[in-house]
């Protein structure tokens, strides 16, 4: 995979400290938000740290190190404001809390639930799978969605865009011990 | 489409369902086993790197058994694959097969909307209008001819008119030369002359 293109106020070091002056701090924190959807869009990092670590199975490809350090410049991010951060990312709808009273670490929704909903629909579609059954895993890993963005999506992320789609009637979930393992698009 | 059952979700589908489980079970053995033979590869080359010879031997051999482990997997994989296909293709052809069922029942009942005996009297009755019609268009046609032929006739004159005045009269000195001898026609041209030169300035 080719490495993730930082925007040159990444390399500016008091990008890399909260700024006194409000607004400045507003707009700083927006370009943080932004940086870490498209670093994450990028990497197709589904889980983040709130220290800017991805929580990756497989590492292969994908940047160790928190995003929040900038070890070219000699920079890194408080922990409060990293948090800050995420939390701010939260509450933009942009990610959620895997643990809601931990805090640890988040999903990160680069695309909105709704949107992911639209993109397995459009996918289903192209590729005439309409009443066709699908696993999970097929839909996360399968060869058919190499190419597709949503490909080794998170499972939580999947579910709730599944989810969606069943309550507008355009999925059947085949469940299993309680479980969905499989979906039936109509 | 045909295949109905409770909420939507037909016997068939589970049993789809279960098949391409089992399908994602071996695709995930898959991946694990290609990870272990990835490594034993790793450990062989370490070890003989640090001139363990038999340790890296043991390694390959397990690395083989894997190989032979990821074979099977592909056959099995292979199988399942085939069979799903298959189950999901008949479906298609009994969704096929009841539309055409179907197709054939409408066409049944518009066939025997349209009996023998009324297509006969509707034909009949047809031949009747259309001999008719055709009378009256003759009828009309006669009438219609004469009026037609004054028509053609003033529009034959107003045509006459229009060409006497432009096109047809610079012809008219050529067929004279034909017939004098040319004494005359060099006197004649003279007298032309002038005309000629109205009507076709660019030639003089």
């Amino acid at each position: 995979m080719s490495s993730f293109e930082f925007p040159s106020i990444y390399n500016f070091p008091p990008f890399f400290t909260k700024q006194p002056n409000n607004s400045v701090w507003k707009s700083q924190l927006q370009q943080w938000t932004t940086l870490v959807l498209d670093y994450c869009k990028h990497y197709r990092i589904w889980r983040l740290s709130t220290t800017g670590t991805p929580i990756v199975e497989d590492t292969t490809g994908v940047p160790t190190d928190s995003l929040f350090t900038n070890s070219k410049i000699d920079r890194h991010l408080k922990p409060e404001v990293c948090q800050e951060i995420i939390a701010s990312l939260v509450d933009q709808g942009r990610a959620q809390w895997i643990d809601k009273t931990a805090q640890k670490s988040i999903l990160v929704l680069w695309y909105s639930i709704s949107e992911w909903s639209d993109l397995l629909l459009n996918w289903v579609d192209s590729t005439g799978q309409r009443g066709v059954v699908l696993t999970l895993y097929e839909i996360q890993h399968g060869n058919l969605t190499l190419s597709e963005e949503f490909h080794s999506i998170d499972e939580t992320t999947l579910a709730q865009a599944l989810e969606l789609l069943e309550k507008k009637g355009k999925v059947l979930m085949m469940k299993e011990n309680k479980n969905v393992v499989g979906v039936k698009f109509i | 489409m045909g295949n109905s059952g409770s909420k939507g979700l037909s016997e068939q589908d589970k049993a789809i369902l279960q098949l391409k489980m089992q399908r994602d079970n071996l695709h995930k053995a898959q991946t694990r086993i290609n990870l272990v033979i990835e490594k034993e590869n790793q450990v062989a080359r370490q070890l003989l790197r640090n001139g363990q010879k038999e340790r890296a031997k043991l390694a390959l051999r397990k690395k083989r058994y894997q190989e032979s482990l990821i074979k099977q997997v592909f056959g099995q994989m292979d199988t399942l694959e085939q069979l799903i296909s298959t189950i999901e293709f008949k479906l298609i052809e009994k969704d096929v097969l009841y539309g055409l069922q179907e197709g054939n029942k409408v066409l049944g009942q518009l066939n025997n909307e349209m009996s023998l005996d009324k297509v006969d009297k509707i034909l009949d009755e047809s031949d009747e209008a259309i001999r008719y019609q055709e009378e009256i268009t003759d009828l009309l046609g006669t009438r219609m001819n004469q009026a037609d032929e004054t028509a053609v006739e003033e529009e034959l004159e107003a045509l006459e008119r229009e060409t006497a005045k432009t096109v047809i009269l610079p012809d008219v000195p050529t067929v004279r030369v034909g017939v004098e001898d040319d004494k005359e026609k060099r006197n004649k041209e003279k007298e032309d002359k002038p005309l000629q030169t109205q009507k076709t300035p660019v030639a003089a």
